[in-house]
């Protein structure tokens, strides 16, 4: 059984990966593990980013070392969407209103699977416009 | 990534129509959605499906895969759609050819990746056939059942691993070389024959074991109506005492009957397919007979329940019997339910979704006693009789006049006396009356034609006009009855077919 302590690395391990993957495709980076301080909607965002054509994105990372809990894919439920739209509006609301102006070129959610292997490299499943 | 087809059927009451499943995988969150007006049964296809990929070694696509079941306005239910659903995701992702789009599916699915048999079958398969499918794919349990529909190639599977290998070309898993899916097989092969052994034992689908009709003992004027009901296809009402034999009578009628023709045999074998009351698969070639118990519900009888309509018993009993003994004691709607099926030869069962359609062309016997306590009849031993004239009058009015309308027979059936029963002489066994009504129906088949293959079922314009219409002076009474009320128009056209029978 993993210890939290391996776990937490393994997402950490993942969202670094990721982070530096977008980065290296243009992403302009915003905010990383952003944490909601609103009482009624605690949570964390992974990464908030600008692709390269100027969305906003808020892209969860999610990452699974074996397919016995179900894939990484498989974790994101409606429930979890539904709270990543919400921490996506406390992020938007916690900005500087000049900043706002700045990202009118729309807004979406990514998800990005990060599929670790026994050996070798592992899989990156990036999912645009997920809700 | 991608659209996989293949075909399915669906069954509204026993017509079988063709289904198309397409499956699309698209890139998004993994989330299954089941569109085509689908029941509860038919959504369940997710969990089963998803689970059945996982066990028989393919991934399930990490897509967003959505299922539409066409054409969308046909209601859909049960859990025979599973085997398709699966197959056209696997066609979506490439994991078997695209040739599946001609192929049906019909079966359900266990977790475990087995393929596990479903009711109804037959009319599926049939429907199928008749679209012009060449090639099925059906539980292992229910090949024998589908191979009764000629024209068709099909497979039986067990597993839905042996499905993808069929498609692919490949050998079959070997049974014993892969954990899973031959455990689920056993489990398969295992349930059948004690699954068709039970209900063998409590469904008398096909009456084997019914006593000779020499067991009667006296009964003459019954034993000559059940000759002439077999013989001409009427329905019979017959009246006597507790004890007097009328059960028996009822009981004997069906192995007077000549053996079903091909189309009512598959008919039948279809109806008792739906039911799950095919104790073996094959042909039913007898006259099936049904005896609902009197406190049987309207859709016991005729049919219903919720979703997929049920064959009753009145279907169950096509081409064949439906005793109704004590038929008194019947609830009035059952009784008056049966006069459409009795007219028409068909149920129709409505529903909000639409209206389903059964066969139903069953000779209708009838038992009743002649007042509640049974002593009643004709004679001095009517005597003991204990009821009060407004119950014995009560008794018989329960069946109300335009069912005993339809009804051609009437017949006494008096309690045997002593002296019958000393006599050793037995009356003359099954096997010679059924020559005798064997006769009889080729003799009607010639006089009718295509018109009708049995005297009950003469339209009565053909009964009425030349060369069959009796002359005047022989018509007489029956016009006069008519003519006073006492006998109604429909009255008059039995009355004639039972002469063509006696005849």
């Amino acid at each position: 059984m993993a210890t939290a302590g391996a776990k937490a690395a393994v997402g950490i391990f993942g969202e670094q990966l990721v982070h530096d993957r977008l980065v290296e495709a243009g992403w302009q980076v915003l905010d990383r593990n952003w944490r909601s301080t609103a009482r009624d909607c605690p949570g964390e965002l992974d990464l908030v980013a600008l692709d390269p054509d100027g969305v906003l994105v808020v892209v969860e990372v999610r990452t699974r070392r074996g397919e016995v809990c179900g894939t990484a894919l498989e974790s994101v439920t409606p429930v979890k969407l539904r709270r990543l739209r919400r921490l996506f509006g406390v992020w938007w609301s916690a900005q500087d209103p000049r900043a706002r102006v700045r990202h009118a070129g729309g807004a979406r959610v990514d998800v990005v699977a990060v599929q670790l292997q026994r050996s070798g490299p592992c899989h990156v499943t990036h999912v645009r416009g997920v809700g | 990534m991608g659209l996989g087809r293949t075909l399915c059927a669906a069954l509204v009451g026993l017509d079988g129509h063709v289904v198309e499943v397409e499956a699309h995988v698209a890139p998004g969150l993994v989330c299954w959605v089941v569109v085509g007006l689908p029941d509860a049964g038919v959504l369940e296809a997710r969990a089963r499906v998803r689970s059945a990929l996982v066990a028989s070694r393919q991934a399930p696509p990490q897509a967003r895969v959505t299922v539409n079941l066409s054409p969308a306005g046909v209601p859909k239910s049960g859990t025979a759609f599973d085997l398709g659903v699966a197959i056209s995701v696997l066609a979506a992702v490439g994991q078997v050819p695209g040739s599946v789009a001609g192929v049906g599916h019909v079966g359900e699915l266990g977790l475990d990746g087995a393929v596990r048999a479903v009711p109804g079958v037959l009319p599926a398969v049939l429907g199928l056939q008749r679209a012009g499918v060449e090639q099925v794919v059906v539980p292992a349990a229910n090949a024998d059942e589908a191979r009764l529909v000629p024209g068709l190639r099909v497979h039986g599977v067990r597993s839905l691993a042996e499905a993808v290998a069929l498609h692919r070309g490949e050998p079959w898993p070997a049974p014993g070389s892969d954990g899973g899916e031959t455990g689920a097989s056993a489990v398969v092969e295992g349930a059948e024959p004690g699954a068709s052994s039970t209900s063998a034992g409590h469904r008398g689908v096909a009456p084997a074991v019914v006593g000779d009709l020499s067991d009667v003992v006296g009964q003459p004027m019954g034993r000559r109506a059940v000759e002439v009901v077999a013989a001409g296809g009427h329905h019979l009402l017959m009246l006597g005492p507790p004890g007097a034999g009328k059960t028996m009578l009822a009981a004997r009628l069906p192995a007077l009957l000549p053996d079903l023709g091909d189309e009512d045999a598959l008919i039948a074998t279809a109806v008792h397919s739906l039911a799950g009351t095919l104790a073996v698969p094959q042909l039913i070639r007898r006259p099936p007979f049904e005896s609902p118990h009197h406190t049987a519900s309207v859709s016991a009888v005729v049919g219903g329940g919720t979703g997929l309509p049920r064959p009753g018993a009145a279907s169950r009993a096509h081409a064949g019997v439906l005793f109704l003994d004590e038929c008194p004691e019947f609830r009035r709607g059952v009784l008056d339910a049966l006069r459409q099926p009795l007219e028409q030869g068909v149920v129709e069962v409505h529903r909000s979704r639409g209206v389903a359609r059964l066969p139903a062309r069953f000779q209708l016997v009838l038992a009743a006693n002649p007042c509640p306590c049974g002593k009643a009849s004709a004679g001095a031993r009517g005597a003991t009789c204990s009821c009060t004239p407004m119950a014995r009058r009560g008794y018989l009015a329960r069946l109300s006049g335009p069912l005993l309308d339809r009804v051609d027979l009437q017949v006494d059936v008096p309690a045997v006396t002593a002296a019958r029963w000393a006599q050793p002489e037995a009356g003359e066994p099954t096997s010679v009356v059924a020559a005798r009504v064997a006769a009889a129906r080729r003799a009607a088949g010639r006089r009718w034609g295509a018109a009708a293959r049995t005297n009950a079922q003469v339209p009565g314009s053909l009964l009425r006009s030349r060369p069959h219409r009796p002359s005047a002076r022989v018509l007489a009474p029956l016009v006069e009855g008519v003519d006073r009320g006492t006998l109604t128009a429909r009255g008059f056209d039995r009355a004639l077919r039972v002469a063509w029978t006696l005849h």
